[in-house]
């Protein structure tokens, strides 16, 4: 009877591990990362991977960096569920609005991008759980007006705009002859139709709003000094820069100025602002990933499903342990 | 005996833990459900379809989906921008723009004002005060680059000098942009006019060279189109996230 058992015992053990082995070996799908309560695995990856990469190649540290970020979105969801947070569906609905007033043009846009309505209203669901959690996590921040003021005083000479033209210009090539012959006479009012004429052989062009250092990078310094040295409306040419020969048209002049604490104040504060909210963020979520269950494994991105099986070991007992406590 | 015992208990807790997925893995929140508790004294099923039934404003909508993006595409109408082989720096700039609005729309609660999404003239000046009007949280403005010499390819972006945001946001879309060209020119910082005078963090895309044969066939592409327009939205997703 004894050595019955014992053969019994001998036979289940070896088809319990031949079974464990078979799993392993064929079934197993290694982790990726855990965060909280939620488990990602390969083949969940493998089904969501055409999403972030429309088929287009891309290199192993990118598909690292984006598997990073689905698991730290993972875990900003799984502290919005222990936060409460509940998103209304109606917000949803409004939102699709924006790619198409009836299903059959949202689904026409969709189509292009290779998602379903399905698909794009759990990511909005997703991200905006993601949003309102952020909203909860950063809500208490302020700005004060000695932050503001301290901040423009300091950074003054980011404040200081030079003088800004808009121009008009028209190009021939050296070999050009008869363009060259009909700009020679040019006069100021024919730059706009010239533009109109010219502007697809790359011959004639206009610049809104430029500084003399931008208009340097591209015509060369000489031709930017004279074009900002001549006044408005005066047509400034011939110059020959390169392989091309200029006539330029300064249209209108923005004098240089530096701008005042009450021009700016909008975007101090909103630079200050986020500068604190990423911050808080940023510390939060380092926060979260130590006090809830977070791992990422981007090696199981190459390793085999027997290597997996047992280097995820450790942490499917631990998950196992969790989820009886 | 008592090494099959041993062998048998060891073989039953690794099966358990090769299942422990199962156990851990929920389809539902573990939440209370509607069963759990009976509800409310002061629950009234009338107010509830009242204020199932209110009609969301715009604001509390805006609230909602933040944040609020505004995407330029550079040029337009009557200013084509750059041009060459066979291209225009303005057509190339909407497209690329709507495919990264159509993305970003498709997949996060964002609100995304477009300062323009026909081929129509749109003045320097317009197109920031629309994006400060509309108290945007971020801008993005597209452009194509263009040089006299040919062999200048790749992409850069630029912040507004002493920017901290700017540079944040010009740096999260360099970072994805850059795997579609071979040339890294760099995040640069420039006072733009659109970098200038817009309230709010601002990044100016040059994405390729349409003087060079190379990045303009790549551009003539709808499918590259749509992969430059999948890391704009990808490195905005990361600017505003933080990850």
């Amino acid at each position: 009877m004894k050595t019955r058992k014992k053969w019994l015992f001998l036979c289940a053990a070896c088809l319990s591990l031949t079974a464990m082995l078979i799993y392993a070996m064929a079934v197993y799908q290694p982790i990726l990362f855990v965060a909280g309560d939620h488990i990602f695995r390969k083949d969940d990856w493998e089904r969501i991977k055409p999403i972030y990469f429309h088929g287009r190649p891309h290199t192993p540290e990118e598909e690292e960096r984006l598997l990073e970020q689905r698991s730290l979105e993972e875990l900003v969801l799984y502290m919005g569920r222990q936060m409460g947070v509940r998103i209304d569906e109606r917000i949803i609905d409004e939102h699709m609005k924006q790619l198409g007033s009836t299903k059959e043009e949202r689904e026409q846009v969709l189509r292009q991008m290779n998602m379903t309505e399905a698909d794009s209203v759990t990511n909005i669901r997703r991200a905006l759980i993601g949003f309102e959690v952020k909203r909860r996590v950063t809500g208490e921040i302020t700005v004060s007006e000695e932050e503001i003021n301290s901040y423009y005083r300091e950074h003054l000479e980011s404040f200081r705009i030079p003088e800004l033209r808009t121009i008009y210009y028209v190009r021939a090539g050296q070999a050009d002859k008869p363009l060259m012959d009909k700009l020679k006479t040019i006069r100021a009012e024919r730059f706009p139709s010239l533009l109109k004429e010219y502007d697809l052989e790359g011959r004639a062009g206009f610049h809104e709003w430029i500084s003399q250092a931008e208009l340097s990078a591209t015509v060369g310094e000489e031709a930017a000094e004279a074009v900002f040295r001549s006044p408005i409306k005066q047509v400034v040419g011939p110059i020959v820069s390169e392989q091309w020969t200029y006539w330029f048209l300064p249209d209108e002049i923005m004098p240089a100025k530096t701008q005042s604490l009450a021009e700016v104040r909008e975007k101090i504060y909103r630079t200050l602002y986020l500068e604190k909210e990423s911050i808080v963020y940023g510390k939060w979520l380092e926060e979260q990933k130590r006090a809830n269950l977070y791992c990422l494994f981007t090696e199981n991105l190459k390793n085999n499903r027997f290597w997996a099986f047992w280097s995820d070991l450790p942490v499917r007992l631990q998950l196992l342990f969790q989820s009886h406590a | 005996m008592k090494w099959s015992k041993m062998l048998a208990v060891t073989l039953i807790v690794s099966s358990l833990a090769a299942a422990a997925p199962a156990f851990a893995e929920r389809e539902i929140a573990n939440e209370p459900a509607w069963d759990s508790e009976p509800a409310p004294r002061n629950f009234d099923p009338k107010k509830r379809e009242e204020a199932d039934k209110r009609v969301f404003d715009k604001e509390s909508i805006r609230m909602a989906a933040n944040p609020i993006i505004v995407i330029d595409p550079g040029h337009g109408g009557d200013d084509p921008g750059a041009t060459g082989n066979g291209l225009k720096e303005k057509d190339l700039t909407l497209d690329i723009a709507l495919r990264t609005r159509n993305y970003i729309v498709a997949n996060y609660p964002a609100t995304v004002y477009m300062t323009r999404s026909s081929d129509t003239t749109v003045s320097l000046s317009s197109r920031t005060s629309f994006a400060n009007a509309r108290n945007a949280d971020f801008f993005v403005s597209m452009h194509i680059n263009s040089a006299t010499n040919t062999s200048a390819n790749g992409i850069e972006t630029y912040a507004y000098p002493g920017s901290v945001n700017g540079k944040r946001l010009a740096t999260e879309t360099y970072n994805q942009l850059k795997s579609s060209f071979s040339s890294h020119r760099g995040v640069k910082e420039y006072a733009y006019y659109v970098l200038t005078y817009t309230n709010m963090p601002a990044t100016l895309g040059e994405t390729g060279f349409i003087s060079n044969a190379s990045d303009a066939s790549k551009l003539a592409q709808s499918s590259f189109r749509q992969t430059l327009a999948t890391q704009y939205a990808n490195g905005m997703h990361r600017y505003w996230w933080g990850f």
